[in-house]
């Protein structure tokens, strides 16, 4: 399991990924477990009010918040599991790179015949395969609830829409390695994501209701996760390419200011 | 012969700071060449610019006649690097660090390993936060040096390890030299670096002033600085032109000079009055550094 950086990230991922984990499949267990009791209140909708009310802006802007997909969309896609994914993200892009140059230990790794930019690459696609475990764990949540309780809902849907929020953390992740590769300081690093993340959820949730501001989501990165309802209609490819686009460029740029400058001393 | 390491005025400049300047350098193979210098004079600086951990303003090296810049990860293959200051993965137990490590280098002997963790003393089985500073050097230094590479650069390799390891540790060097490797290693003290290596080079405020064998050192380092009581005032006309002598002075019942070489003149001199008392201090690096390093470069020609 220590054959390489790849390998060995996975292997320092172990203990927090199994606890993520069962606070992910719990919450999403849960959330399904309680929907029943929300699907016989339709008046709730008129309760949120219309489509530019705030109640509305803070259950995620659903259309039909009774429904499966608007409450799954509400409850968990429109805050607390993109929160949750560029967090951890966040903590990983940090430590992983301006942390460790910052404790002193990449010095040691880089004396060892790697070449600084694989290892990116390398960490990186851990932190990938951490993400898509996550995203594994909060599918099966969702389907344990589903077994349990009637939901009437496409599993090809839910699936599409974890596969999103994987690429919605990643993004982040690849932008924090970015910051730290460009700075090698992780106050930046989790500083900019950090701001990005905030702005981007302010952008996309309250942009719609402020009158002639509509158009600063375009702008948010979490659109390009729930902007396309992805519970209702699947994974949205345009949106997914405004994050995979963003997120190719980030790594390699990452890449290659990292290979330019010098390291922290 | 090949050089080992080779800089052609490499320089490292941080914006008005000078850390290294015109640097020179030539290690042999089969050496162990000891880089001399107080703290802050740039040693580290070289160092990382070897490794391509931060990139020379101006000036080239090469090692093993490959270009440190473009050839660094070639180069990285055949080295073993304990940086001055460095950490490893706390939560990670020493072996399966070595591990690691040794993956990345696409593995090493173990019985060597086991050779010298036993002769470190050190204890694999408990995780790096636990180490004592000691201890956590001597993961440091194992990681360094256990795939037997052609070139092992050391910095500042024995801060923290307790005088028998340290003898110990002056043995693994020998025998890296017995085998045909060749060691660099920094070291802000004189008597470390003489006790091991074959040349020293000499740096401060980032230029190497001189490049010397160890012997040709260890002559220079016979400075001694010697503090007389008498029990009356003596007359400085006696204790001037004496061999070896420089930085008289003479107050009131005391004279101090320092003496390079054989103390016999100044002790014959000295002895024609009633003495109280002789205190001898050994030179200290800075000392030395003083009295036969001018700051451009040129040796002095006191002793």
């Amino acid at each position: 399991m220590l054959r390489n950086v790849y390998f060995k990230s996975l292997l320092d991922l172990r203990r927090p990924v199994v606890w993520w984990s069962l606070g992910l499949f719990l919450y999403a267990f849960v959330i399904v477990l309680i929907y029943p009791s929300f699907q016989d209140i339709p008046e709730l909708n008129d309760i949120l009010g219309d489509e530019d009310s705030l109640f509305r802006a803070f259950t995620g802007n659903v259309e039909d918040f009774a429904s499966p997909e608007g409450f799954l969309t509400a409850e968990m896609l429109s805050f607390t599991f993109p929160l949750l994914f560029i967090v951890f993200n966040l903590w990983l892009g940090t430590s992983w790179l301006a942390g460790e140059e910052r404790r002193g230990s990449l010095e040691v790794l880089l004396s060892h015949p790697v070449r600084r930019s694989t290892m990116l690459l390398q960490k990186f696609t851990a932190m990938v395969s951490g993400t898509a475990a996550l995203a594994v764990v909060v599918f099966v949540g969702t389907l344990a609830g589903i077994a349990v309780v009637n939901v009437d809902i496409s599993l090809l849907n839910v699936m599409q829409a974890y596969i999103g929020l994987t690429l919605l953390g990643v993004t982040f992740g690849a932008l924090t390695l970015f910051v730290g590769a460009w700075t090698g300081k992780p106050s930046a690093s989790v500083g900019v994501c950090g701001a990005v993340g905030i702005v981007g959820y302010v952008a996309n949730t309250f942009g719609p209701i402020i009158e002639g501001l509509e158009w600063v989501r375009y702008l948010s990165p979490i659109y390009y996760f729930i902007g396309g309802d992805p519970m209702v209609n699947g994974l949205n490819l345009a949106h997914s390419g405004m994050l995979i686009g963003p997120c190719v460029v980030l790594v390699a740029a990452a890449c290659y200011l990292f290979e330019r400058r010098d390291l922290a001393v | 012969m090949e050089s080992v390491i080779h800089t052609e005025k490499i320089t490292k400049l941080f914006g008005d700071i000078e850390a290294v300047v015109d640097v020179d350098l030539d290690v042999l193979p089969g050496e162990i060449f000891g880089y001399l210098g107080p703290n802050g004079a740039g040693k580290s600086t070289t160092i990382r610019m070897l490794l391509d951990h931060i990139r020379p303003t101006r000036g080239a090296g090469t090692v093993f006649g490959l270009d440190i810049r473009r050839d660094s990860v070639e180069i990285r293959r055949n080295i073993g690097y304990l940086p001055g200051e460095f950490a490893l993965y706390d939560h990670m137990k020493g072996r399966a660090m070595l591990q690691y490590f040794a993956n990345l280098r696409g593995g090493v002997d173990w019985q060597y390993v086991d050779e010298l963790t036993t002769r470190l003393d050190v204890d694999l089985d408990r995780r790096y936060s636990q180490l004592s500073r000691g201890n956590k050097q001597k993961v440091g230094l194992l990681q360094a040096l256990m795939h037997r590479p052609k070139l092992v650069i050391l910095d500042e390799p024995t801060s923290g390890l307790d005088p028998l390891i340290q003898h110990e540790f002056y043995e693994i060097l020998d025998e890296v030299k017995d085998e045909g490797r060749t060691v660099f290693f920094s070291s802000h003290v004189l008597p470390e670096v003489q006790r091991v290596s074959d040349r020293v080079g000499i740096i401060r405020k980032g230029r190497l002033v001189a490049v010397e064998d160890v012997d040709t050192l260890i002559d220079r380092a016979a400075l001694h600085r010697f503090e007389i009581e008498f029990a009356y005032e003596v007359s400085s006309a006696e204790f001037e032109h004496l061999s070896g002598a420089s930085d008289l002075v003479v107050d009131g019942r005391t004279v101090t000079v320092s003496i390079a070489g054989s103390p016999d003149a100044l002790i014959k001199a000295a002895a024609r009055h009633e003495i109280m008392r002789i205190v001898t201090h050994e030179a200290s690096l800075d000392d030395i550094f003083l009295t036969f390093y001018s700051e451009d470069g040129e040796v002095s020609d006191a002793a």
